[in-house]
């Protein structure tokens, strides 16, 4: 039976006529937060029961409690005296018998004065159709319209079919141990097993109390056998209290065990958490150890500025500069002083001329100073009175120029001699511009072992924020606090005991019915000892035949269980790889694990076995949509089973985009046609292109659905409705 | 899970053969709607078809007594 169409007047956001066709496959409702999915969810479920999925209550409400919220607020603005309605009809037809059933619930209000009076029902209709060619008959049977809805989809597998994305943590509750069994008890065919098992059973009970009857009516001594039948009453009913017993010994092992293994999760999540707290303070520890080194390094940056010298980076030139005036200064001072050398040299040279120009025949200069003195020239006799031109010629003789002192050679040039200064500054210069080529690798290593600091400060703020996500994460997940994590090993420790004394009990308790039925044996063949003539034979084999059949419909149905566990567990791995195959980080395997009580809950354990705790919330649901799927598809094995549309409403949320698509390639897969509502491909194009075009996919209809009034801007709904477009 | 689909897991039951009620060759070769001419599988067969054509346990517990008590 699949979905063929649905077609919506005035439902909600759906003001106006509005339809959409499916086909067979994984149809798929494209639309954002707020774009009318839920509300389409809310129409199939309405016209199905009468209810619509109130997501602020976590509930399912029925019309009553609705009313009038149903319809459109486009429709209710303004509206015209009379008759205002909502609807939504599905459209179901069986592809086998070609019979098609179409289901109408209608929503009516009268509207008088343009004020809305409400009413308190919907109105179903169904309609039939033998072939679907044929016209449709009406079907006024209530029983018939009943039972054709429980054929649709049968209300005991409905949970299973029909959800809310929010709803699929309920679907199998880990916190409940039958969770497991019950979906397979549900969606299997281990209920005929379990009838049949029954059925064997009181066969086998019925046979054995006509046995006994006949045993004791053919007895030889009444009295003792009346005693050795109390004795069998007593001994019947003391194995019945003690299978009860190791019943109940059995549910609280289990208890316990589960306690454990939660508190086993909880305590790893706990040590987790205390060991990333342990971790989040060395951290911190070490960060302030670089921040402290960090500092030292920029004061001592500083100071290496003036100590190291750092400041004459990029006074090279300074220094040459220097050292060209300096050579210049140098220079000048050397042809200074070789001028004045050369003057010199010039001036004796004079005075040893003019020494020269005196005849060979004037006397030495003690004549000429007594010629001066007696004014009177020696040379030619004649007079030559002072002060005459005679008499200045030859003080002229005398007065010649002597050879200067060779000490005016160490006089100054200048008036301040800095010549020993700047000399100097140009060696200081000079050490100096050698250490400057030094400057750069130093100032580059410490640059260097700043910047490693910093890395290793940014580094350690990284790690920091890393781990306090997931401290938080895995807070969030485990619902654990800080506080409760102190109490986890005392509770484990209790619930440790619990299980070692009920594990004991249960061994004590089996003993016990051991001995029981022995006696009850032994009894039993007293009785027939007792035995006069001979019991007939049919019913002798009456007897055996039964209780054999109950035999063998016990480990029939145990080992088509656990057949079946197998198989589950194959499948739902398939399933799991499959949905979580865009997901690298996804781990582990599922594992359905038997509990002492008969019960089986899915787990996740590693490659050699052992349980993976602490496991994501993403994981665990799709571990349960996995089961689901695997009961499913190994029911379809089977052959016989109609397949049922699986409608749900943003399954994927929960889960993120990775699994998107390995979420939709398994449904396509599972189920003959689906019809998922989804957000996660409205704004990733290249999902959405995926979905449409991967061959893996068996895809039916895509619609995208935009709603005239975005959600943010719904202060006035008045002309709220909704676009659909077909993508395919 | 058709009839024959249950009636094939119930024979592949060892107690059949442990306690001779059938040979192995005789087994691998029944069918539902065949006769066995064993009393055992013949209840089981009448606990299948009468359970999977929905009739209570009360009214399989009294077909298969009948067909006991012969």
């Amino acid at each position: 039976m699949i979905i063929e169409k649905i077609e919506l007047e005035n439902f909600m956001c759906y003001a106006g006529k509005n339809s959409m066709v499916f086909t067979e496959g994984i149809n798929v409702i494209i639309g954002d937060n707020g774009y009318g999915k839920s509300k389409l969810y809310d129409a199939f479920y309405w016209v199905m029961y009468d209810q619509v999925y109130i997501s602020e209550k976590k509930e399912f409400q029925n019309t009553k409690m609705v009313k009038s919220k149903i319809i459109s607020d486009k429709a209710k603005w303004k509206p015209k005296d009379g008759k205002l309605s909502a609807s939504a009809s599905i459209t179901f037809h069986n592809l086998e018998t070609d019979k098609k059933y179409i289901l109408e619930r209608k929503y009516t209000v009268n509207v008088k004065d343009g004020v809305i009076v409400e009413s308190n029902d919907s109105e179903f209709t169904v309609m039939q159709k033998e072939l679907s060619y044929l016209s449709a008959k009406m079907v006024s049977d209530e029983e018939e319209k009943r039972k054709i809805v429980a054929r649709i989809l049968p209300p005991h597998i409905k949970d299973y079919l029909w959800f809310q994305g929010e709803q699929v943590e309920s679907i199998i509750d880990f916190n409940k141990q039958d969770s497991l069994t019950q979906a397979i008890n549900v969606l299997s065919s281990i209920t005929r097993y379990d009838e049949l098992n029954d059925i064997a059973a009181a066969a086998a009970k019925s046979a054995n109390s006509e046995y006994d009857r006949e045993v004791k009516r053919l007895s030889k001594d009444t009295g003792r056998s009346n005693e050795l039948e109390k004795e069998k009453g007593y001994l019947e009913v003391k194995i019945t209290d003690l299978q009860t017993d190791e019943k109940e010994v059995n549910e609280n092992l289990s208890r316990a065990e589960a306690k454990c293994d939660e508190l086993l999760g909880k305590q790893a999540d706990a040590t987790k958490v205390k060991e990333l707290q342990e971790k989040i303070k060395g951290v911190y520890n070490l960060l302030a150890v670089w921040n402290d080194t960090l500092k030292e390094e920029q004061i001592s940056f500083h100071r290496k500025m003036f100590r190291n010298k750092w400041v004459l980076k990029g006074t090279e030139n300074l220094q040459e500069e220097y050292a060209k005036r300096f050579s210049a200064y140098e220079q000048k001072k050397l042809v200074l002083i070789a001028e004045r050398e050369a003057k010199n040299n010039r001036e004796n040279e004079t005075a040893e001329k003019l020494q020269t120009r005196l005849p060979f025949n004037v006397p030495e200069p003690n004549y000429v100073q007594w010629m001066l003195d007696k004014q009177r020239c020696l040379v030619c006799d004649r007079e030559a009175k002072i002060n005459s031109v005679e008499w200045k010629k030859i003080k002229e003789l005398i007065d010649r120029p002597e050879k200067k002192p060779k000490s005016s050679d160490d006089e100054p040039l200048t008036l301040q001699n800095f010549t020993d200064d700047l000399k100097w500054l140009y060696t200081n210069g000079l050490s100096l511009s050698s250490r400057i080529a030094d400057i750069d690798d130093e100032i580059k290593e410490t640059l260097a072992k700043r910047n490693s600091i910093n890395a290793k400060v940014r580094s350690a703020n990284k790690d920091l924020e890393s781990i306090e996500q997931d401290i938080q994460k895995l807070l969030a997940d485990t619902s654990l606090n800080i506080e409760s994590a102190g109490h986890i090993l005392d509770e484990y420790s209790i619930q440790n005991k619990y299980a070692k004394e009920y594990s004991e009990q249960r061994i004590k308790l089996s003993q016990q019915i051991e001995y029981a039925k022995s006696n009850l044996k032994n009894v039993k063949d007293q009785l027939k000892e007792l035995v006069t003539g001979e019991i007939p034979k049919w019913l002798e084999d009456k007897k055996n035949i039964l209780n054999d059949f109950e035999t063998i419909a016990g480990t029939t149905r145990e080992r088509v269980f656990n057949n079946l566990i197998a198989q589950l567990e194959k499948e739902a791995n398939s399933h799991y790889e499959s949905m979580t195959s865009g997901n690298k980080s996804t781990r582990g395997q599922i594992k359905l694990r038997k509990l002492p009580n008969g019960y089986f809950m899915p787990e996740i354990i590693d490659n050699n076995g052992v349980p993976l705790l602490g496991s994501n919330t993403s994981n665990l649901i799709l571990v349960k949509l996995a089961a689901i799927m695997a009961i499913i598809s190994a029911k379809n094995n089977d052959g016989v089973v109609n397949l049922y549309t699986l409608i749900t409403d943003a399954p994927t949320s929960v889960f993120g985009e990775d699994y998107t698509i390995g979420f939709c390639k398994t449904v396509s897969k599972v189920y003959k046609q689906s019809i998922i509502m989804s957000k996660e491909f409205y704004k990733n194009q290249t999902l959405r292109n995926e979905l449409l075009t991967n061959s893996e996919i068996r895809i039916g209809k895509v619609y995208t659905i935009t709603p005239s009034i975005p959600e943010n801007e719904r202060s006035n709904r008045n002309n709220l409705s909704t676009k659909i477009e077909a993508l395919n | 899970m058709t009839k024959e689909n249950i009636f094939k897991s119930y024979l592949e039951d060892p107690l059949l053969i442990e306690k001779n009620y059938i040979t192995k060759e005789k087994l691998d070769k029944l069918k539902l709607i065949e006769e066995s001419h064993v009393k055992l599988i013949e209840v089981i067969k009448i606990a299948i078809n009468e359970n999977v054509d929905g009739q209570s346990e009360g009214v399989v517990s009294r077909k298969l007594n009948q067909y006991l008590n012969k």
